[in-house]
Formats: C-alpha cells, sequence, structure tokens
C-alpha cells in the first residue's frame, strides 16, 4: 500500500500508548494519540484514522460513551483496549459497535494481527467471497459445503449457519447476542445455552480434540472467534 | 350449653360422693353400735366422713352439706328416741349444736389444706417448668431454636397459644407461634391484638387481658426488653381466665427468655469478632507472603533494567536480560491476578457468580492462555464426550486452572507433557492435573498456604496460588486435593458439583 495506515490510539497511561505507538511505528504504521475522550472524537473527525484503539477507561469521558458518539457517523473499526477484569464490560462494548478487543498484557504480535483483522474487515466489506478456507478447514458458502482435512463434514442447517458467520468475521470476536441475533433475529430470546450445545456439536464435528480447539475458539464470557491464518 | 353440662356432671358426682362416704360412714356406726355398744364414738366416725368428703369433692358446700346431714342422721339414728328426730330434749342442743360446729370447722379447714396443698403442687410445677426452660435454654443455641424452646414452655406451662414477635410486631413479620386450636390463629392475627403487642413493643410494658391497659385485646403481651432496648413481644392467649393469676410468674419466665436471648446474641458478637480476626490474620499473613514474593522479581527487573542501561553489553548479553525482564513481569501479572481474585473471593459482599459454562470451553481457553505464556510446554487436555455444562465462575476456574497448570510446568521439572483430564460422575464433573515431575513433599497441607520462613525463592509463589485454588474450590461446593502418583509425579485434583441438569428441562 503507497500510503501508511493511520491508527488512533486513545489511552491515558503513557506508559502504554508508548509502547503501542512504538510498536505500530516500527511496523509501518502511522500512529497518532489522545489522552481523553473529547480531545478523540475531535482528532477521528479532523485525522480521520483507519483503525482506532480504544481504552475503556479515559479520566473524561467513559469509552462506551466516545464509541456510541462516534457510531453515529462512523463505520471506522475499533479495537477496545481493555483490562481484564470486567467481561460484561467487553460484551457491552462489541455490542455497541466496538469490531473486536485486546485484554491487557497484549504482546506485539498480538496487537498488530487484531489490527491487520480490522482493517481487512472493513476494505473487505463489499467484496463476496463464495469460498473460505484456514489451516485444514475450508468452507464452500454456495454449497453449504464443510470440509475439514479433506474430509466433508456434515453439520446441520443452525450448525452451518454459525460456522459461516464466524468464518465471515474470521479473526473478529463475535458475541452471544451478535451470533444469536443474526441466526434466529434480532427478537430471539437472549439465552445463549442452544448456541453453545450447537457449539459443542459443531466442535465435535470440526475440532480432532474439543478440550484443544485448532479452529473455534471460545471467549469465555464473551463469545466466540474463528481462527485467523 | 357445654359449660353448663360439665358443671351439672360435676355437681353430680361431688354429690354422689357425698353420698357414698355417708351411707359408709352411717353403715360403720351401726356396726360399730353393734358390737361395742358404746354410742361416743359415732361422733367421731361422722366427723372422719364429713373430713374425707370435703377433700374428695370441691368448695365448702358439700363439707356444710354433710355436717348438717351428719347430726341429722346422728339424732334420727343413734340417739333415743331412736328412728325419730328430736332435738330438744335436755341437753340436746348444746351437744348438736357444737358437733356441727366442730364438724364444720373440720370440713372448713380441710378444704384450706386441699387449696393449699394444691396451690403448692401447682407452684411446684411452675418451679420446675421455669428450672426446666432455664436449663434448656441455656444450652439452646441459635435464635430460632431459643424461640420455639420458649414458644413450647409458655404453651404447655399455661395451657394457652403463645406468640413471640421479634422487633415490631406491626412492622417486621418476624414471629413464630404455638396454637392450641387454629381459631386462635385468627384471634392473634387481628388488628386489636397486633396493636396491642405494638404497644406491648413501643411502651415496653405489659399489655392484654389480665393488666390495666388495653383491655379490648384477648391475649397478654410481656415485652421482652434488656437495659437498652425492647427486642419483641411475647403474647399469650387463653380461654381461661388463669393467666391473670400468674402474671408475676409469666414475668419471670419471660425474663428466663431475654436472658438466653441475651446470651446468643453476645455469642454472636463474640463469634463475628472471631471471624473478623481470623479473618485479619489471614490478610496479614496474605500480605507478608506477597511482599516477599513479589520483592525478588521486582529487585530483579530493577537490575536487569539497570544494568542494560549503564553497560554497553553484547546484542546477546542484552536479550537474556531482556528475557528476565519479562519472565519476571509476567510472573508478576499472574500473581497480581491471584491477588485480585482473592480479593473477589474475600469480599463478604461479593458472593461468587455462578453461570453455567460448557466445561471444554474452560478447557480450551485455560489452555490457550497457558500457551500464550508458556509457548513450549506440553499440556495435553481430554474431555468428555458428553456435553455438559456446570455452574460456576469461569474466571475464578480459570485461574485455577492456570495456578495448577503453572505449578505443573514450573515445580515438576520435568518437560514431559502435563496431562489435564476432566471425567464426570453422576454428581460432580473431576478436574485433574497430572505431571511427571519430582512429585511432592507433603501433601496435607500444601493448600493452607506455606508459611513465609519456608518459601525460598524456588516455591515462591505455590502457597499462596494453592491457597486460592482452594478458597475458589470451596465457595464452589467442591473439593481440591493432592497425592504423589505411583510412577512418579504429582496429580492435582478438584471437583465441581454439577447443578441442576440444565438439559433435562
Amino acid at each position: 500500500m503507497a500510503s501508511k495506515l493511520k491508527v488512533l490510539i486513545i489511552e491515558d497511561e503513557i506508559a502504554i500508548s508508548n509502547f503501542i505507538i512504538s510498536t505500530l511505528k516500527s511496523n509501518g504504521y502511522t500512529a497518532l494519540r489522545s489522552a481523553n475522550g473529547k480531545d478523540a472524537l475531535f482528532m477521528i473527525a479532523s485525522h480521520c484514522p483507519d483503525v482506532i484503539l480504544l481504552d475503556l477507561g479515559l479520566p473524561d469521558i467513559d469509552g462506551l460513551e466516545v464509541l456510541k458518539e462516534l457510531r453515529k457517523w462512523s463505520s471506522i473499526p475499533v479495537i477496545i483496549v481493555s483490562a481484564r477484569v470486567n467481561e460484561e464490560e467487553k460484551v457491552e462494548a462489541l455490542d455497541a459497535g466496538a469490531d473486536d478487543y485486546i485484554t491487557k498484557p497484549f504482546g506485539t504480535s498480538e496487537l498488530l494481527a487484531r489490527i491487520r483483522t480490522a482493517i481487512r474487515h472493513t476494505s473487505n466489506n463489499t467484496i463476496y467471497n463464495d469460498k473460505f478456507s484456514v489451516k485444514g478447514l475450508s468452507i464452500d458458502f454456495g454449497k453449504r459445503l464443510v470440509v475439514v482435512d479433506g474430509k466433508e463434514v456434515h453439520l446441520t442447517q443452525i450448525e452451518f449457519k454459525i460456522v459461516s458467520l464466524l468464518a465471515k468475521s474470521q479473526g473478529r470476536v463475535l458475541t452471544y447476542d451478535q451470533i444469536i441475533a443474526e441466526l434466529w433475529g434480532p427478537y430471539a430470546i437472549k439465552d445463549n445455552q442452544i448456541l453453545r450445545v450447537n457449539m459443542a456439536n459443531i466442535r465435535r464435528k470440526i475440532e480432532k480434540n474439543p478440550a484443544e480447539p485448532q479452529y473455534i475458539f471460545t471467549e469465555v464470557g464473551v463469545g466466540y472467534r474463528m481462527v485467523d491464518e | 350449653m357445654n359449660k353448663n353440662n360439665a358443671k351439672i356432671k360435676f355437681l353430680l358426682s361431688d354429690f354422689l360422693k357425698t353420698i357414698c362416704i355417708f351411707f359408709i360412714a352411717t353403715l360403720l356406726a351401726f356396726i360399730l353400735v353393734r358390737f361395742s355398744a358404746l354410742y361416743d364414738n359415732i361422733f367421731s366416725v361422722y366427723i372422719l366422713a364429713v373430713a374425707l368428703i370435703s377433700v374428695v369433692t370441691s368448695g365448702y358446700k358439700w363439707g356444710i352439706f354433710s355436717s348438717i346431714l351428719g347430726i341429722f342422721s346422728v339424732n334420727y339414728f343413734f340417739t333415743y328416741p331412736y328412728y325419730a328426730i328430736n332435738f330438744v330434749l335436755a341437753g340436746y342442743p348444746l351437744a348438736f349444736l357444737s358437733m356441727l360446729v366442730i364438724s364444720s370447722i373440720i370440713s372448713t379447714l380441710t378444704v384450706k389444706i386441699k387449696k393449699q396443698a394444691l396451690l403448692f403442687a401447682k407452684r411446684e410445677k411452675q418451679a420446675e417448668a421455669l428450672h426446666d426452660m432455664t436449663k434448656r435454654l441455656l444450652t439452646a443455641t441459635g435464635m430460632d431454636n431459643i424461640r420455639t424452646l420458649a414458644l413450647d414452655y409458655f404453651s404447655s406451662s399455661y395451657d394457652c397459644s403463645a406468640i413471640i414477635y421479634f422487633g415490631n410486631p406491626l412492622e417486621k413479620q418476624n414471629y413464630d407461634m404455638r396454637l392450641l386450636t387454629p381459631r386462635h390463629n385468627d384471634i392473634l392475627k387481628q388488628e386489636t391484638e397486633r396493636n396491642a403487642a405494638q404497644y406491648c413493643y413501643l411502651s415496653s410494658t405489659i399489655v392484654g387481658a389480665g393488666t390495666n391497659c388495653q383491655i379490648e385485646a384477648k391475649g397478654t403481651y410481656f415485652p421482652i426488653y434488656t437495659k437498652n432496648c425492647v427486642l419483641g413481644v411475647v403474647g399469650l392467649l387463653s380461654e381461661k381466665e388463669h393467666l391473670a393469676e400468674t402474671l408475676d410468674f409469666l414475668g419471670i419466665m419471660t425474663s428466663q427468655l431475654i436472658l438466653a436471648i441475651e446470651r446468643q446474641n453476645l455469642f454472636e458478637k463474640q463469634q463475628k469478632i472471631l471471624v473478623e480476626t481470623e479473618k485479619e490474620k489471614m490478610k496479614s499473613n496474605l500480605l507478608r507472603a506477597v511482599s516477599h514474593d513479589l520483592r525478588t522479581p521486582l529487585t530483579c527487573i530493577v537490575l536487569s533494567a539497570t544494568t542494560l542501561l549503564e553497560n554497553n553489553l553484547e546484542r546477546q548479553e542484552a536479550t537474556k536480560l531482556l528475557h528476565d525482564i519479562i519472565q519476571d513481569a509476567q510472573w508478576l501479572i499472574h500473581m497480581v491476578e491471584n491477588l485480585l481474585i482473592v480479593t473477589r473471593i474475600n469480599n463478604d459482599h461479593a458472593v461468587i457468580k455462578k453461570q453455567y459454562e460448557a466445561v471444554e470451553e474452560i478447557v480450551a481457553a485455560t489452555l490457550s492462555k497457558i500457551k500464550k505464556r508458556f509457548p513450549n510446554c506440553q499440556v495435553k487436555a481430554s474431555v468428555p464426550e458428553e456435553f455438559i455444562m456446570i455452574p460456576m465462575d469461569a474466571t475464578l476456574i480459570m485461574q485455577v486452572l492456570i495456578n495448577l497448570l503453572e505449578n505443573a510446568i514450573r515445580h515438576s521439572h520435568s518437560s514431559d507433557a502435563i496431562l489435564l483430564n476432566v471425567i464426570y460422575t453422576e454428581e460432580e464433573a473431576i478436574f485433574s492435573v497430572k505431571d511427571n515431575g519430582i512429585g511432592l513433599t507433603e501433601t496435607e497441607n500444601i493448600f493452607d498456604g506455606i508459611p513465609v520462613e519456608k518459601t525460598g525463592d524456588a516455591t515462591r509463589g505455590i502457597g499462596i496460588g494453592l491457597s486460592i485454588c482452594k478458597s475458589i474450590i470451596s465457595a464452589h461446593k467442591g473439593t481440591i486435593s493432592a497425592e504423589n502418583n505411583k510412577d512418579g509425579g504429582a496429580t492435582f485434583r478438584f471437583t465441581l458439583p454439577k447443578g441442576e441438569d440444565i438439559h433435562g428441562k
């Protein structure tokens, strides 16, 4: 790509943003920094970053508010940077339109992978791939065909829908509610029991060992994620 | 109607008794006269009869009645003229009058003695009940037990329905009762009764039937009060009117109840203090252990970083130091996570938030976390084919698994694969972490936290980690244990109860 991709870091802890900025710069990104939510909203409007890294604990306004404000007029990918403690917070942010999250403490490679995924999903938005493959798993959406290590796997309709939904958002976490809304409609009862039973069945069909999955990962208390590369 | 019937029955039986005894006495008198021809003894036979009648019948009337009957009988049968009534012969009026007076006095005295004996018996019964109640109350523990006991005693000693309120009778619905008849339930719950109870509670005076105030209430209410405050109200409801006579005694029983309640309160307070002290002790132990454990890696980080800054090291050397720093820092993060969990468990108000989680998802998520930190470690996991969900706090259980796995990785001194295994039994899921290392020197007390003096750097953090595991598992009502394998290495095992079957619905 000719022009460097721009990443805005909204984070009040200097040490963390220092680390992120130096990592990003050495990997060919342009990095911008904002230490509070109000400045951040101005900077988003004026600089139009390609990806935003958002810490939820900001000194002036709640990170969640920044996200909601932003989503009123823009679909720039947002990655939540969160402290480990609170699963509900992550789920809330994801359901409010965040694209992904990353938990402190995180490593360089993890951060870069998330940023790549987020950017890929925005640029690929319009292109509809009919085929998907990662490691030994390949899916043909048109033919409704799932193949693992060369062998065809028979999934029920719901199971296929779940797998293809995760595959289309490859690398991104989808919350239970997001999956349920996508599969059973927005007014379905928000009970993830059925979803998780389905997921257990899928795991038994496509994974070698359900305790050590290779394709679909569980983010405990949040949702599921299809492996990225 | 019933009452009248009973009264007539009572009268009839007394009458029959009187007649019977009188008849026997007369017969005896005839026999005496026949065999000894002495008329002097007849008088005493009748006096004996009068005394007996006074004992077996109730009240004075039968004694007096039999005295008069006796005089007529003596006059008729045994004095001249025989088989005729004649009181007017010389000397007769005085003799019969004195006989009447004597027998009347004896009858009165007997009745009095009888009454006193009854009273004594009653007092003794009360004293016994009181003694018994005091004894039982002394050994009773728990407010509910005390209340139940007191209710039983009040109800059985006075043959009445009893109710005990704790707190304000109108505001709190904290009461318990013993009913003689179901009808009393309605009476005790009436507005007037509850108002009387509340008045008693607020004014801390005895209120209700048989007392000076609130006559319209059918029950009698005693306040349970200590020096400072009124704790509650005892209410008694009886059909008979004997309650009024025994108010004093009821007061004594109430005071026994008060004593028991105060004792219980003190006991609870003391228990609370004990728990607090224990908690404080645990906290300070933990703090000591933690500060000791944190100091070493922090010192290492500072030293390594300083060396890097101040000396021009070779690249290889510098990389090694940086790796050390990363490792120590990661260890610190892990430690802090454990500490956060301790605060989450030890906080009284924070009840563990259990949700149904899929066991295999928890195992998988734990493994991916462990692999992120220890990319070279070998962990093999297996879960049963059956899919079940178990109620748990996922973060906490994952922390337990991470602690156990990390212990195995760091301290087993073996590079063989660690086995993480889950099996299900009827009631629980059993998780086990098995390594193939040097094994444990001790398997009994390792979950209680190792005293600081013993933790060298080689074992830092184990004690805290395992004691946290134990707290977490206990909070889930599971068990945790450790043992050495027969073929080397150690196995840590913990169980989680399955909870209700969610697929069964």
